[in-house]
């Protein structure tokens, strides 16, 4: 999995900094786009994954939905983070200023700030039980709100650039090599998405599993000593 | 108020309570029939006032369960808490309404019917009506005690249980509340956790000794009586 | 309580008016801004002291001792912070409809004041009720309230910088379909995640 991501990492590069042709009115900075993009699309799944296994998890109570909620969120604090980070890093040269209060943007930042709160109140429980409750109570909620993100993006006017790709992009928008860039990088940040959501999960899980073995083990000890 | 429970009969399954990395309670298991005066005791953070609780349904156990009546009390719908009646070791009672105000409120919530002549008979019987119009806030711990014990009683519940009931009360006031729970509530099932094992014993019909290796024993009051001698000897 | 928090939304107002310059296109916008915001601290400062009356180790120990099923809870106390925040509203929209010269005092900012105010209480609530068990308490519920809130906050204030704009028509409506949408989907789900937050 890892070989795969290192081998579409590199042909999207490629296809970046040396296939696509330079924007005419943007030049080189545009190029950030092609990272940009697919960070801040990817951005929006975490908030659906994590309304999914919350729901899941307060009605199985299996601590697996949790692992999987937990990790979704990490990913997606982290690429939201980038998203933003290089959403700023093109803004500047275009519109001539690192940040605006155009929704799109606005929401995004809300979308951060859930995902803090989320984080926040994991670390502050010290019950396994309420912990993994209380963060699918706020991961469904804050799931609403990434959705509201939504609403908002698509009523209020916007200076965002017009989507491009996707179902309500405009036909023939685009050159197709910058098409090809778009699509290979955005292959290479899933996978990366992918494996990144996994790998926690994984580490998640496990430590969750240590954790009840420990209890087990305390278990075995105090009923020896108890005869 | 009618019961729906005909005889009251408590059983604790494998209760343990982690309290990480501390257990306040290890695999206990209790039985306690209708009508008996189980007094709980054992030195400080042995786990009394954590029974209490989950035995009243007020926290969860990690493991193990309580049926009451055959009702596991955790799963079970709220209509199951008008038999119970529980004192925790702080009563629990909203700061800025008055003694009285606070009984109206908790027995309008147990639906008790006639609530201010109920107000009235459980107020002399306990003897709180110089506290019933002073704000909750105001009363010492001894009064909010005896308020309490009163909102614990007012529905008049088959199963009363109270931690540490006589913690703040003056010598009076433990008189009088020996005495009513030996006369007026002699038929109920009772459970109460105590430091003042010399006051409650007269109480009891049992006796659960909790350890602090989380060892428990479950005794007669006489067996326990001569313990206690056979230790004072020693 | 009541009146503290109705002097602390009016001395906001004062400060923003006088602080933020205020011209003839801008003044829907920032008044609309300026109240909502109010709404939002006054919603903060109610819901926080609602929790605060329940403090105990043992969260929400008066009620879940009582035979009062948890849907009932939640409804008592989100209905005690919603008449709360409509009788703070009731005061403070006449007053800035006066010291911001603007039409306040109509159906269609009413209807958004409603639907934004159920939202808000009822989030307000849920998290309240986390609140009150976590260790961090005062740190816990400005942590969940306040990006809860938002996307309501920002639809209320669009929605009421449209309903004060006279040559906006019946697409209003639509808006506040809108925000009643979220509202009730806000309200609905904390419902029933409430039951989830106090099962101890």
């Amino acid at each position: 999995m890892l070989i795969l991501i290192l081998i579409a990492m590199t042909a999207s590069l490629y296809l970046i900094f040396i296939v696509v042709p330079t924007d005419v009115n943007l030049g080189i900075s545009q190029r950030i786009f092609y990272i940009h993009v697919p960070l801040a699309v990817l951005s929006l799944i975490p908030p659906i994954l994590v309304f999914a296994t919350s729901m899941v998890y307060l009605v199985k109570r299996s601590p697996q939905w949790d692992a999987i909620a937990h990790s979704s969120v990490e990913v997606g604090l982290l690429f939201t983070t980038l998203a933003l980070i290089t959403g700023s890093i093109w803004a500047r040269p275009t519109w001539g200023v690192w940040w605006t209060w155009d929704p799109v943007l606005t929401t995004f930042l809300i979308l951060w700030l859930v995902y803090l709160g989320y984080l926040l109140i994991r670390s502050y429980s010290t019950d396994p039980d309420r912990r993994a409750r209380f963060s699918a109570i706020v991961g469904i909620l804050g799931s609403i709100n990434a959705l509201a993100v939504y609403l908002a993006s698509e009523l209020w006017r916007t200076i965002h650039p017009d989507k491009v790709i996707g179902p309500t992009a405009q036909e023939n928008a685009l050159d197709p090599s910058i098409q090809l860039g778009i699509l290979v990088s955005f292959i290479a940040i899933l996978l990366l998405f992918v494996y990144t959501i996994i790998f926690r999960t994984k580490l998640h899980t496990a430590t969750d599993q240590i954790g009840s073995i420990q209890t087990q083990l305390d278990d075995l000890v105090h009923s020896i000593v108890r005869k | 108020m009618m019961s729906k429970f005909e005889t009251p009969l408590i059983e604790c399954s494998n209760i343990s309570k982690f309290y990480a990395p501390e257990r306040a309670l290890d695999h206990l298991n209790l039985t306690i029939t209708a009508g008996e005066h189980l007094l709980i005791v054992g030195p400080n953070g042995s786990g009394k006032s954590t029974l209490i609780n989950i035995i009243g349904g007020l926290i969860r156990p990690t493991k193990g369960t309580v049926h009451i009546n055959g009702v596991n009390i955790h799963k079970a719908s709220p209509e199951t808490r008008n038999s119970i009646g529980i004192q925790t070791h702080n009563p629990f009672l909203y700061d800025d309404l008055t003694g009285k105000e606070n009984l109206i409120f908790f027995g309008k919530l147990f639906g008790i019917p006639d609530i201010q002549s109920k107000i009235a008979e459980t107020a002399s019987l306990l003897k709180i009506n110089h506290i019933l119009d002073r704000r909750a806030a105001s009363l010492s711990h001894g009064n909010r005690k005896r308020l309490g014990f009163a909102r614990t009683i007012l529905h008049n519940p088959d199963i009363i249980l109270l931690d540490e009931p006589d913690s703040g009360l003056d010598s009076d006031s433990l008189i009088d509340l020996r005495e009513t729970l030996a006369k007026e509530l002699d038929n109920k099932t009772i459970l109460l956790t105590t430091h003042n094992v010399n006051w409650a014993l007269p109480l009891a019909t049992s006796i659960l000794v909790l350890g602090n290796h989380n060892q428990t024993i479950k005794m007669p009051p006489a067996e326990y009586a001569s313990l206690q001698d056979t230790k004072q000897k020693l | 309580m009541t009146v503290s928090i109705i002097v602390i939304v009016i001395a906001l107002l004062i400060v923003t008016n006088l602080a933020i310059p205020n011209s003839a296109d801008t003044m829907f916008a920032t008044s609309a801004t300026v109240i909502w915001l109010c709404i939002l601290i006054a919603s903060f400062l109610v819901v926080m002291r609602n929790l605060v009356i329940e403090y105990d180790p043992i969260g929400f120990h008066g009620l879940i001792i009582c035979p009062v099923p948890r849907d009932a809870i939640y409804l008592g106390k989100a209905l005690s912070n919603l008449i709360f925040l409509l009788a703070i509203e009731a005061i403070l929209f006449p007053l800035s409809s006066i010291l911001f010269n603007i039409p306040l005092l109509t159906l269609t900012v009413a209807v958004i004041t409603v639907s934004a105010t159920l939202g808000i209480a009822a989030a307000g609530t849920l998290f309240a009720a986390m609140s009150v068990n976590t260790k961090a308490r005062e740190i816990m519920l400005p942590v969940l309230f306040f990006p809860a809130v938002i996307p309501i906050a920002l639809t209320a204030i669009e929605t009421t910088q449209h309903a004060l704009q006279t040559n906006y028509g019946s697409a209003i409506w639509q808006d506040i379909g809108v925000l009643l949408t979220l509202s009730i989907a806000i309200t609905t789900t904390s419902a029933i995640l409430f039951t989830f937050a106090i099962d101890e």
